[in-house]
Order: C-alpha cells, then sequence, then structure tokens
C-alpha cells in the first residue's frame, strides 16, 4: 500500500484531531510497530558481527574437524571452542568492524582485526573461554590474556577501536 | 640429491619456506599470510620449515606439493621469510632432515605456556614474510580417480 493510499483511506485533518488524522496516525503506528516486531526476531537484529561472520565460522569449524588439518600436526576444532566464539562474538557490540575466521594448530579458534600488516589484531578463542590477543599498532604491541565472562573485555574493544581507526 | 644442502648450520641470510595448506591462513585482500601460519606445533613447540637456497623454484614448489600429498590437503602457496627474522624474535632456526624432505628445518625456543607471547612473535614473523600462491594448484589424491 502506497503513501497516497494510506492518504486517501485515511483523509488528514486539522490540528483539533478529527476521526481521520486519529486514524492515520493509528495506522501507520500500528505498521511501525509490526516491523519492529518482526525485527525483534530475528537473531541477526541482536548480533550484527555475528550475522557477518559466521558462515565463515561454520566453513572453519567443517575444515578443522579432523587433526592434521593444516597439514602437520594440528588438533581438531573442539565443539567447546566453536560455541565459546559464538558467544564472543554474540557479545561484541555493533560498532565493531567484522573481524575474519581462522584457526591454529593447537586447536583455537582466531578472529583477526586487519588494516595492515603494521595494524593488526588477532585474538584466539580456547575451549576454556580464555582470549587470547597479539597486535600490532604501528610502533606499538600489545598481548595478553583476558578471561571470557559474557562481557566483551575492554581491553580487547579498546585493541579494536586502535586498529580500526584510519 | 641436486639442490640438497647439507645439514650444515642455518645462516641469517637464508630462506626459510612455510607452505601453506589451509586456506584461511591468507588474506585474499592482499595476499599476505596470517600469524596462525607460524604458530609452532602444540606437540614440540617447533615450527616446521623449509630451507629454500639451493633448490630451484619447481623443486621447491615439488616438497611443498608432497608436504601436501602427504596429508591429504592442497597446497594454496608459500610464506618466505630469512632466518634472522625468527633469530630477531630470539628464535632458533636449526636443520632437520627428514627422509622426504633434506631440506627441512626447524624453528625452535618459543615461550612456553605463553600464547599471547606466542601469538605476538607469530605477528612479527608473518609481518615480515613474503607470501607466493602456488603457481600450480594441483588435485588433492582424494579427488582424483
Amino acid at each position: 500500500m502506497t503513501l497516497a493510499m494510506i492518504g486517501q483511506a485515511f483523509p488528514t485533518s486539522t490540528a483539533s484531531g478529527t476521526d481521520g488524522c486519529g486514524e492515520s496516525a493509528r495506522y501507520i503506528e500500528e505498521q511501525i510497530d509490526n516491523i519492529r516486531q518482526k525485527d525483534l526476531q530475528r537473531p541477526e537484529f541482536y548480533f550484527p558481527v555475528m550475522k557477518e561472520v559466521l558462515p565463515d565460522l561454520m566453513e572453519v569449524k567443517s575444515e578443522t574437524a579432523e587433526a592434521g588439518w593444516d597439514g602437520y600436526n594440528a588438533c581438531a576444532i573442539r565443539s567447546e571452542t566453536f560455541d565459546r566464539s559464538v558467544e564472543f562474538l554474540e557479545s561484541l557490540p555493533n560498532t565493531v568492524a567484522t573481524p575474519t575466521v581462522s584457526a591454529e594448530p593447537d586447536g583455537h579458534i582466531t578472529l583477526e582485526w586487519y588494516r595492515s600488516p603494521h595494524r593488526v589484531l588477532s585474538v584466539s578463542v580456547s575451549p576454556e573461554g580464555d582470549l587470547h590477543y597479539a597486535a600490532l599498532i604501528g610502533p606499538n604491541k600489545a598481548y595478553g590474556t583476558e578471561v571470557f565472562f559474557g562481557e566483551s573485555p575492554r581491553v580487547i574493544l579498546d585493541l579494536i577501536h586502535r586498529v580500526s581507526v584510519a | 640429491m641436486n639442490g640438497d644442502l647439507p645439514a650444515a648450520e642455518v645462516t641469517d641470510d637464508e630462506w626459510l619456506v612455510r607452505f601453506i595448506l589451509f586456506s584461511k591462513w591468507i588474506r585474499r585482500s592482499d595476499n599476505t599470510v596470517k600469524q596462525e601460519a607460524f604458530i609452532p606445533s602444540p606437540k614440540n613447540l617447533e615450527l616446521s620449515v623449509t630451507r629454500r637456497n639451493a633448490l630451484s623454484e619447481e623443486a621447491l614448489w615439488q616438497v611443498g606439493q608432497e608436504v601436501a600429498d602427504t596429508r591429504p590437503s592442497k597446497l594454496y602457496g608459500r610464506a618466505d621469510l630469512r632466518a634472522f627474522h625468527a633469530r630477531n624474535q630470539s628464535l632458533q632456526v636449526r636443520p632437520d632432515p627428514q627422509p622426504r624432505n633434506q631440506n627441512h628445518a626447524v624453528i625452535t625456543g618459543w615461550p612456553q605456556d605463553d600464547k599471547p607471547g606466542q601469538k605476538l612473535i607469530a605477528l612479527e614473523l608473518a609481518k615480515a614474510a613474503h607470501y607466493l600462491p602456488n603457481p600450480n594448484p594441483t588435485p588433492t589424491l582424494d579427488n582424483m580417480n
């Protein structure tokens, strides 16, 4: 239904608020509410970073299911590691850039935020929920471990921002 | 065999090759290699490499393909860096000839029980490395026939 059709069905009225104006407003408000309700049911509405990364995460999970996936001695990625990665990605605010996904020979899933070889952050997710990170930001370096308790650690959010800015 | 180096000490200027057998270790955006490619094996904290010096390009790619064929995996490319880049990170580089690869070497001396420290070193090695895609990608053994 176009706005013109809506206007014909519910003609405008004076500021004193006749039935026509009230009905138009109510109709439009109902349509907005319907759209909002549909949005709230979509998981990507809550976890936009997850939505972007999930296909690659599933691909990594599939390709690392067996030991030796790297051609050398890599450990298979455990389901717990995948679950912790999903939880961490869901905790990220929708203001952060989308990372790329990979895996390490010790069975950790990695998330990388990258601008150049001199501006890069890599976060490894362990099956226990440890977030091991290392970053190069120009001449500066940062590295350490944060335990994930359900909220994105502030230090990692700060490093994502510092790597991502122009 | 022609081109094989004896198991002499690895010099600082010597080129070392890390064969890439996992596609997600490569950044398609700018054809660089990620730090994951330089994380040591969890079994013995050693990073397996091949010494490049005396091998022709063809022979070198053949070594990589043989590494891939034993898995079987696909050889996507290789990452080259000089030995001094590893030594600058306080790592050691020593020859480790193998029956299938006489030019095999290992990078050792990684910080133990220090995953962030390992990652930081791997970031530096990845930054120093030069990625070359496989010019002759071949099917893996499991999809032949």
